[in-house]
């Protein structure tokens, strides 16, 4: 069976589409930093479903090794879904350049290295998808977290074009736009419980919009209906406001 | 609540407004009618939306169609207590204004009584406390789930009493405390090796997950007790059994070794090899020497997911005594038996023996489960309901023929195809007594006992009996040669009393109390009845976890 390949393999709704794809009978790469810390759940996962569960090592901000690491894997993936991201600090970025480098990079800049190498692969073969888990935060800039939100809006634009460009090649990409979800990224942020979704939830609606062949989804669907409102209020208000 | 009579006026307000709105733009022949119709509709759909997300805070976006109807029965209820009132006043005073006041006491009490209802049964709102099977007692808490060894050694190091929590189903206050350490993210699967049938897991696992995956690899639990939804931690720490104890004894039977830390952080390996009265301690010990960290334990070959099943029907206890010893050799065994039968019939019975099936057949997949969606009043379950379930049970299984195949699930587990069974013993919870008596006197004893309940008409769905093997090495286990019966009684008036003579009986019988089962005994009955209590305190004492590990079981007998 295939292997479907998952990026940031490390966070709750990654773990959780691992759970998804293989239970759909789905072999599985897991990549991240320090891979190793996954051993227990790929082994896990490995025994519950039956599949394979192989884990790669993978520094997104390595970019000079993307090729290789991707060229080494046999069979190559039918999918690729990235959920790498970094929140990081918006005020520290505010005063020194290279945590926000390291913001935009790891939102943007590297993914896009690697996603581009698979792309030409799947176009090749003429099948398979890339999901790219963008964020809400990229559709307007804020004063509290405008580095991760520029760095997201960069992706989300970069996904858009990868579609335009696969779609005659019968490749899907989709662009997942996370509202509040309760995961590690967020549990030390008090979030509105009826805007927050368990990352199992997030997890189970991004496959469905994978298998549907979506091109944007919200996720959840309030998310779409926040969006435009925010997005439609006139920047002379927008920029007295405190978002 | 004051946001929630906000919304209802709000919505009565919307409610007007569209049926004024709907009028002045349609003058029809059902201008009333079609004008009511849209109005109620619609400040019903409003109200709904804003009591689910605001009142009560439920973030799935779906509308469910069953808590719809029901959140439109509750409403339906309370609009005819309102009409009701109103129309008792407009009758009995004959006033317009006892009128208005009678539609507003109407409304208030309809709009009270609906908040409830809404609160517990259409949106169930529960508090975050956990509790354990039987809801009984019930104590604030707050719980933590480590999601790894160091975490939980993080946790431990505060300087606050812990017990820990699988999945909740001990019935009594075993797993009650305070701060409670859940085991629910400590659920990985660490390896298998199909040669031996040896499984390393993490103690969170549930029995239930080993069941969906290994049965239709040829596995399956060599000890099992009745339901499937418990985790291997608390099945050591209860040291469980199953139909087959008098053949296979209790769960550390199959149990190869566990590592378990301590209050102090440090991980200890035990086994009957290695810190051996640690491990002996640790089965049946209740949670109270330590966290079980991960667990080894062998699994059983089987040849078929079916199950032969026998049952054996017993006019009363001497029949069903001859037919335990005649069926001694059969591998599962129990005994369902109608505790509120009298005279001559008392101890009428159903014995049900099975065997693994040898066909080959391992194409298993988990059942489908019913659910009690809300607690029922207590009172649907009396005297006369639980006659009625019991003689009607009786003569049904009597009816049916005696051999057939029965699946893993039905066999093992008919309680687990129904989620929260204990809601049917309503709000206020229920207790489950468990004794066992020794097998002299295990006839006398039972006869006595089901005389009693039988009198005092404090019967239960679920009289469960079965006949034990030999005593194990474990200072706590429960079980010794001899028959145990298990009944569960909802808490009411007069039952502690009616527990605390059965309790003696067992005393002077030389029998003993299910602690996993336990919410009440005394620790003088504790005391007389475990008699290996004294290796188990002074292991707590050895490894200084009294300061770090207490239940509110533990403290009440004192462990």
């Amino acid at each position: 069976m295939s292997y479907i390949l998952i990026l940031g393999a490390k966070s709750d709704v990654a773990k959780a589409l691992a759970k998804e794809y293989a239970e759909l009978g789905y072999n599985l790469y897991l990549m991240s930093r320090k891979v190793s810390d996954l051993e227990l759940f790929a082994n896990d996962l490995k025994i519950r479903s039956g599949k394979e569960v192989l884990l790669k090592e993978l520094d997104i901000l390595k970019w000079e090794n993307h090729a290789e690491i991707y060229n080494n894997l046999e069979p190559k993936p039918i999918g690729l879904i990235s959920l790498i991201g970094l929140l990081g600090d918006q005020k520290i970025a505010e005063n020194d350049f290279n945590h926000a480098l390291r913001i935009m990079n790891t939102n943007f800049v590297a993914i896009t290295s690697f996603l581009e190498i698979a792309a030409n692969d799947m176009k090749e073969k003429k099948n398979g998808f890339i999901v790219g888990v963008s964020s809400v935060a990229g559709d307007r800039g804020r004063a509290s977290n405008y580095y991760y939100g520029a760095a997201k809006s960069g992706f989300s634009t970069f996904l858009s074009g990868l579609r335009n460009r696969l779609n005659p090649f019968g490749v899907k990409v989709l662009t997942v736009k996370p509202g509040f979800m309760k995961t590690k990224m967020t549990e030390d942020l008090e979030l509105p419980s009826f805007l927050t979704i368990s990352a199992e939830k997030a997890a189970h609606l991004i496959v469905k919009a994978q298998k549907k062949g979506r091109d944007v989804v919200y996720i959840f669907w309030v998310w779409r209906w926040i969006m435009m409102l925010i997005g439609n209020i006139p920047e002379f208000l927008f920029k007295k406001m405190k978002l | 609540m004051i946001i929630y009579l906000a919304f209802a006026l709000l919505s009565t307000l919307f409610n007007l407004s569209l049926q004024y709105l709907w009028v002045s733009i349609y003058n029809g022949r059902y201008e009333l009618e079609s004008a009511i119709l849209i109005g109620t509709l619609g400040g019903f759909v409003l109200k709904y939306l804003l009591d689910k997300f605001f009142v009560f805070k439920r973030s799935e976006k779906k509308v469910d169609i069953k808590e719809l109807f029901f959140y439109g029965f509750t409403s339906f209820f309370t609009t005819i207590i309102f009409w009701g009132v109103e129309w008792f006043f407009h009758f009995a005073y004959e006033s317009e204004y006892s009128m208005y006041l009678g539609g507003f006491i109407g409304l208030s009490i309809g709009y009270i009584l609906k908040f409830y209802l809404d609160k517990n049964f259409v949106f169930n709102v529960s508090s975050r406390n956990l509790n354990s099977w039987g809801n009984y007692p019930k104590i604030d808490n707050s719980s933590i789930e480590p999601v790894s060894k160091s975490s939980l050694k993080d946790i431990i190091g505060d300087h606050v009493k812990y017990i820990p929590y699988g999945n909740g189903r001990s019935y009594g206050d075993s797993a009650l405390s305070k701060n409670i350490i859940k085991s629910s993210e400590l659920n990985k699967f660490i390896g298998f090796d199909p040669d031996s049938g040896l499984l390393e897991a993490q103690a969170g696992v549930l029995l239930s997950d080993i069941i969906k995956i290994f049965v239709s690899k040829g596995w399956f639990l060599k000890i099992s007790p009745g339901t499937s939804y418990i985790t291997l931690g608390g099945a050591i720490a209860a040291d469980v059994h199953g139909k087959n104890h008098h053949i296979d004894g209790c769960f550390s039977s199959c149990l190869e070794s566990f590592t378990l830390m301590l209050a102090n952080g440090d991980v200890k390996e035990c086994s009957r090899l290695e810190n051996k009265e640690l491990f002996y301690a640790t089965c049946g010990g209740m949670g109270l020497t330590g966290v079980i960290i991960n667990v080894k334990i062998y699994l059983k070959k089987i040849n078929s997911k079916w199950i032969t099943q026998n049952l054996v029907s017993c006019k009363n206890l001497k029949e069903l005594f001859a037919a335990f010893k005649t069926h001694q050799n059969v591998t599962y065994s129990v005994a369902w038996i109608d505790c509120l039968a009298k005279g001559s019939s008392i101890g009428r019975s159903i014995l049900m023996l099975g065997e693994f099936g040898e066909d080959g057949d391992l194409n298993y997949k988990p059942k489908r489960r019913l659910n009690v969606p809300f607690f029922l009043p207590s009172f649907c379950l009396n005297y006369i309901t639980i006659k009625a379930f019991n003689t009607l049970y009786y003569f049904i299984k009597r009816g049916k023929k005696s051999s057939f195949k029965v699946s893993i699930d039905d066999f093992f587990y008919p309680l687990d195809a129904i989620r929260n069974w204990n809601r049917l013993y309503g709000k206020n919870g229920f207790l489950q007594y468990q004794f066992i008596l020794p097998e002299k006197v295990s006839y006398e004893g039972l006869l006595k006992i089901l005389t009693i309940i039988a009198k005092k008409k404090k019967g239960s769905f679920l009289a469960v009996l079965k006949l034990y093997g030999e005593e194990n090495e474990n200072y706590l286990s429960f079980p010794i040669k001899g028959y145990s019966l298990a009944l569960d009684f909802k808490i009411e008036r007069g039952i502690f009393e009616l527990l605390d003579h059965l309790d003696q009986i067992v005393v002077e019988l030389g029998g003993r109390i299910y602690l996993a089962k336990d919410a009440r005994m005394s620790r003088e009955t504790f005391e007389r009845t475990y008699h290996k209590l004294s290796n188990f305190r002074r292991i707590r004492q050895e490894i200084d976890v009294s300061n770090k590990f207490e239940s509110l079981q533990s403290k009440r007998l004192g462990l």
